[in-house]
């Protein structure tokens, strides 16, 4: 799969401010890539860098295997971008303000326009400025969707978007998905991520710190496993245990988290007189809250290995 | 892509140049209606001034002309300074080079200033220009194409004023020489265009390292700075070192209405405009979108953040640019001070001018500072005390254009609480520029060794006639809109200036000369203060505020 994201030791900083530190990302042809973060980890940096709206401090980006600041032009030809906050030209309809973009592209598919207007279900005779949030962001999606493009660029593409919106968005992913396209998204909400994307990166405080295929992010992390007994059970036979942390006892019940084989848990349990299993498998917003919170992810491929 | 068989959009030739076509299209269709502003109230001047010396029984012969030149040449520069140089005024031309051609410059070069600091750096900071540069469109492209679009708007303005000079010239001729060629209408504009688009050049080429707002302050700076330094060069050795500096002291020569031509200046001034706009080009090219210098340090004075209510808010987002409204204002009445010994030591050596000043204003001390900062400052300074007024109202209308208000009256604060207390913030910004001006001012004379009090008491009368204004922009944004507030308020002063400037010598009828404020206030800056003037100004503040109250509490929010 040829890469159509590269980036090396890519850095960012704002004097004393940091944005992103050393990021090596690939992101290729056909993918749909997640970029999860919370506010302020780099992540629209990261989308502004590649875009060259801004520069590297140090390090490289390339997109479509060109030097972002080498020929800017060539990549946005190809490229479609939503940003995370814009605000447009009050005074246009919002078929004066698609059409004025797509005229900056040097033409676009009427006919797949009217398209995306439909879909999207946008009165486009209004003006700008008299538009809801969720109408702007629709607007600011057809600018980025209407020339069909290689690559997408899209920083947080359903914020203000109703639910049936947002299915129409996912929709549209698939659609691009489909055609070979990549999509590059930077989200915060993770159920998003989960249903769209095939591999995720997570960044946190301008380091990248986990990229991986969403399946195996949810492997790597720990399992929450809660234990029922016919009596109570000391919490301190599975304190100490390899991978087992967190173990607390309510009544007949333990709970604790485990970290890779869950074996030895069961063969103290089954010595005890267990009466009930659960393990709850985890999903993306454990291991999020996992690399945010107190609680490291034990295992997965870290510090910027991009695939 | 997919090769798929397409329709594709395609922008029609006309729409590439002035439509959505091109960033250079859609820049030009959006300057237009400023173009044509701008390029009528040029015209305006040109009529104004133009038909009066046309159809005026006081300039119907030559030797009334000549005449009138002797007495102007014998003006001292306190008096001449903001007008141009005196070049071929028995000719119509002459005349309108002369009485607005100094001017006009310093009022036009206000819109390149603002347009172009704000062309890139405006959009930057709303974040369209992060999508604009997101399409196959090289950032120097992007600039390229801005800046030629508001040069477009720059020249169709002036083609505008050229067509005028040349119909005053054509149709209110009234002695040989009277009639002004197309060639000098353009020669003459030309400057004009130049001299706005240096200005603005100016901003455009720092506000990728400083920010508009700061650009835009450094345009204006030069601006100001060049016209009054260049005008009052004669008063002192320091400003007549500093008027070098002065692009109006570089192009003073060139002044085809009056049948005089510098090309050589012209020249080298076009010359800097295209190096400038090439800096900023290349600057914004090379930098970051939206990134600015940390020039933090870069700014003027203000108030603690001012979080404690809708009044402290106001007055504290306003405080920076009363500062800097009161700094420039203060500093043009500090020159005029300045001059008031030499001024006074001449008119005692010209005993027929200080006669002829005398049948106009019979009750100034033209010895006294306060007389002269009457005669010279109070139209202009006025006139810009009321300017700033209007750009509070600009700010304090972002409140509803930005959806903050929303925020602001989902709190328990009720809305004719807000507009009442906001606007008394907004009201107060004009009396902090008064009181920089007064300090100024209060210095100046008290360093004349004269009477502190009398200019004191006319800096708050005009204070009090700009809060006027204020207040009735005041009240168009309570009933109708927010934003309406700073275009009512801008239209009062500029019609004021207009009535007073002009007024008399278009005849117009004393019901509308009398529609000016500064009609009833007297003689204030020399301490003749009449109250009607004064009351008109404080219902206009009072009837601004409850006005203001009552529309918000009508009205929906967000219009």
């Amino acid at each position: 799969m040829a890469a159509i994201i590269e980036t090396e030791r890519l850095t960012k900083s704002y004097g004393e401010h940091r944005g992103i530190i050393e990021l090596d990302l690939e992101v290729g042809q056909g993918e749909v890539f997640g970029f999860l973060g919370p506010n302020g980890a780099g992540k629209t940096t990261t989308m502004r860098v590649l875009l060259d709206l801004i520069r590297p401090t140090s390090g490289v980006a390339r997109v479509f295997g060109i030097e972002t600041t080498a020929d800017p032009v060539a990549i946005h030809r190809r490229t479609g971008y939503l940003p995370g906050e814009f605000d447009l030209y009050d005074r246009l309809t919002g078929a004066q303000t698609i059409a004025y973009f797509g005229n900056l592209r040097g033409g676009v598919d009427k006919a797949y326009v009217a398209e995306l207007v439909e879909r999207l279900e946008l009165d486009p005779s209004r003006r700008f400025k008299e538009y809801s949030k969720g109408n702007k962001q629709k607007v600011g999606l057809i600018v980025a969707l209407q020339h069909r493009p290689d690559l997408l660029i899209l920083d947080e593409p359903t914020a203000g978007l109703d639910p049936l919106m947002q299915q129409t968005f996912f929709a549209l992913v698939e659609d691009a998905r489909r055609n070979g396209r990549t999509v590059f998204l930077s989200s915060h909400i993770i159920d998003e991520v989960d249903r769209t994307c095939d591999r995720v990166a997570i960044i946190r405080e301008g380091r990248l710190v986990q990229v991986d295929r969403i399946e195996a992010i949810r492997e790597l992390a720990f399992h929450h496993v809660e234990l029922t007994f016919g009596s109570p059970v000391a919490p301190a036979l599975f304190e100490g245990l390899p991978g087992v942390s967190d173990v607390t006892a309510r009544g007949d019940v333990v709970s604790m988290r485990v970290s890779g084989p869950i074996g030895a848990v069961v063969t103290i349990a089954a010595q005890h007189g267990i009466v009930d299993v659960v393990s709850r498998e985890p999903n993306l917003e454990d291991v999020f809250l996992a690399q945010y919170g107190e609680h490291p992810v034990a295992t997965g491929e870290t510090g910027g290995e991009g695939r | 892509m997919t090769a798929e068989a397409r329709v594709l959009t395609k922008p029609g030739p006309w729409s590439r140049v002035v439509g959505l076509g091109t960033i250079y299209g859609k820049t030009v269709r959006d300057s237009l209606r400023a173009a044509l502003v701008v390029g009528g109230v040029a015209s305006l001047f040109m009529l104004g001034t133009g038909v009066p010396y046309g159809v005026s029984p006081e300039f119907s012969t030559v030797e009334l002309r000549k005449a009138f030149i002797t007495g102007l040449t014998l003006l001292p520069p306190a008096l001449r300074g903001l007008l141009g140089e005196p070049i071929n005024l028995e000719t119509m031309g002459g005349f309108l080079s002369w009485r607005v051609g100094n001017f006009l410059p310093v009022v036009l070069g206000l819109w390149p200033v603002i347009a172009l600091s704000g062309t890139l750096a405006g959009e930057a900071a709303k974040g369209s220009l992060d999508l604009l540069a997101s399409t196959p469109q090289s950032r120097r492209m992007i600039a390229l194409e801005k800046v030629a679009g508001h040069v477009t708007a720059v020249i169709l303005a002036m083609l505008l004023l050229a067509a005028t000079i040349w119909a005053v010239g054509a149709f209110f001729a009234a002695l040989p020489g009277d009639e002004i060629p197309v060639s000098a209408a353009l020669g003459q504009v030309t400057l004009y265009g130049l001299m706005m688009l240096f200005v603005g050049a100016v901003a455009f080429a720092t506000a990728p390292f400083v920010g508009r707002t700061r650009a835009a302050a450094i345009g204006l700076l030069v601006l100001f700075g060049s016209y009054l330094v260049e005008s009052y060069a004669s008063l002192s050795d320091l400003l007549d070192r500093l008027s070098a500096l002065s692009f109006f002291e570089w192009t003073a020569g060139h002044r085809p209405l009056a049948g005089v031509t510098d090309w050589t200046s012209v020249a080298i001034l076009a010359a800097l405009t295209v190096v400038l706009f090439a800096f900023g080009t290349v600057a914004f090219g090379l930098r970051d979108v939206g990134a600015v210098a940390n020039v933090g340090w870069l700014r003027l004075p203000s108030l603690p953040a001012g979080i404690r209510g809708p009044f402290t808010r106001q007055l504290s987002d306003r405080a920076s640019l009363a500062i800097a409204w009161g700094l420039g204002i203060g500093l043009y009445a500090l020159l005029v001070i300045a001059s008031s010994s030499a001024f006074s030591q001449l008119i005692d050596k010209l005993p027929q001018i200080e006669a002829l000043l005398r049948s106009i204003y019979p009750d100034l001390d033209l010895h006294q500072p306060s007389g002269l900062l009457q005669l010279t400052f109070f139209s202009f300074g006025s006139f810009i005390l009321g300017l700033a007024g209007a750009s509070f109202l600009a700010g304090w209308s972002s409140d509803e254009g930005r959806r903050r208000l929303e925020v602001v009256l989902s709190t328990p604060r009720s809305r004719a609480s807000w507009a009442f207390l906001s606007s008394l913030g907004v009201l107060a910004a004009v009396g902090l520029v008064g009181l920089v001006i007064g300090a100024f001012i209060a210095v100046g004379v008290a360093n004349q060794g004269g009477d502190v009090v009398q200019p004191l008491v006319g800096i708050a009368v005009l204070t009090l006639a700009a809060a006027g204004f204020t207040g009735v922009g005041l009240a168009a944004g309570g009933l109708v809109r927010l934003s309406l507030a700073a275009g009512v308020t801008g239209f009062l002063v500029i019609a004021t200036l207009l009535i007073d400037t002009l007024g008399a010598a278009l005849k117009l009828p004393d019901w509308v000369l009398d529609l000016s404020l500064y009609r009833h206030v007297g003689q204030p800056m020399a301490g003749v203060v009449e109250p009607f003037g004064v009351a008109v100004a404080a219902v206009m503040v009072v009837g601004g505020l409850i006005l203001c109250a009552v529309g918000l509490r009508r009205r929906d929010i967000g219009r």
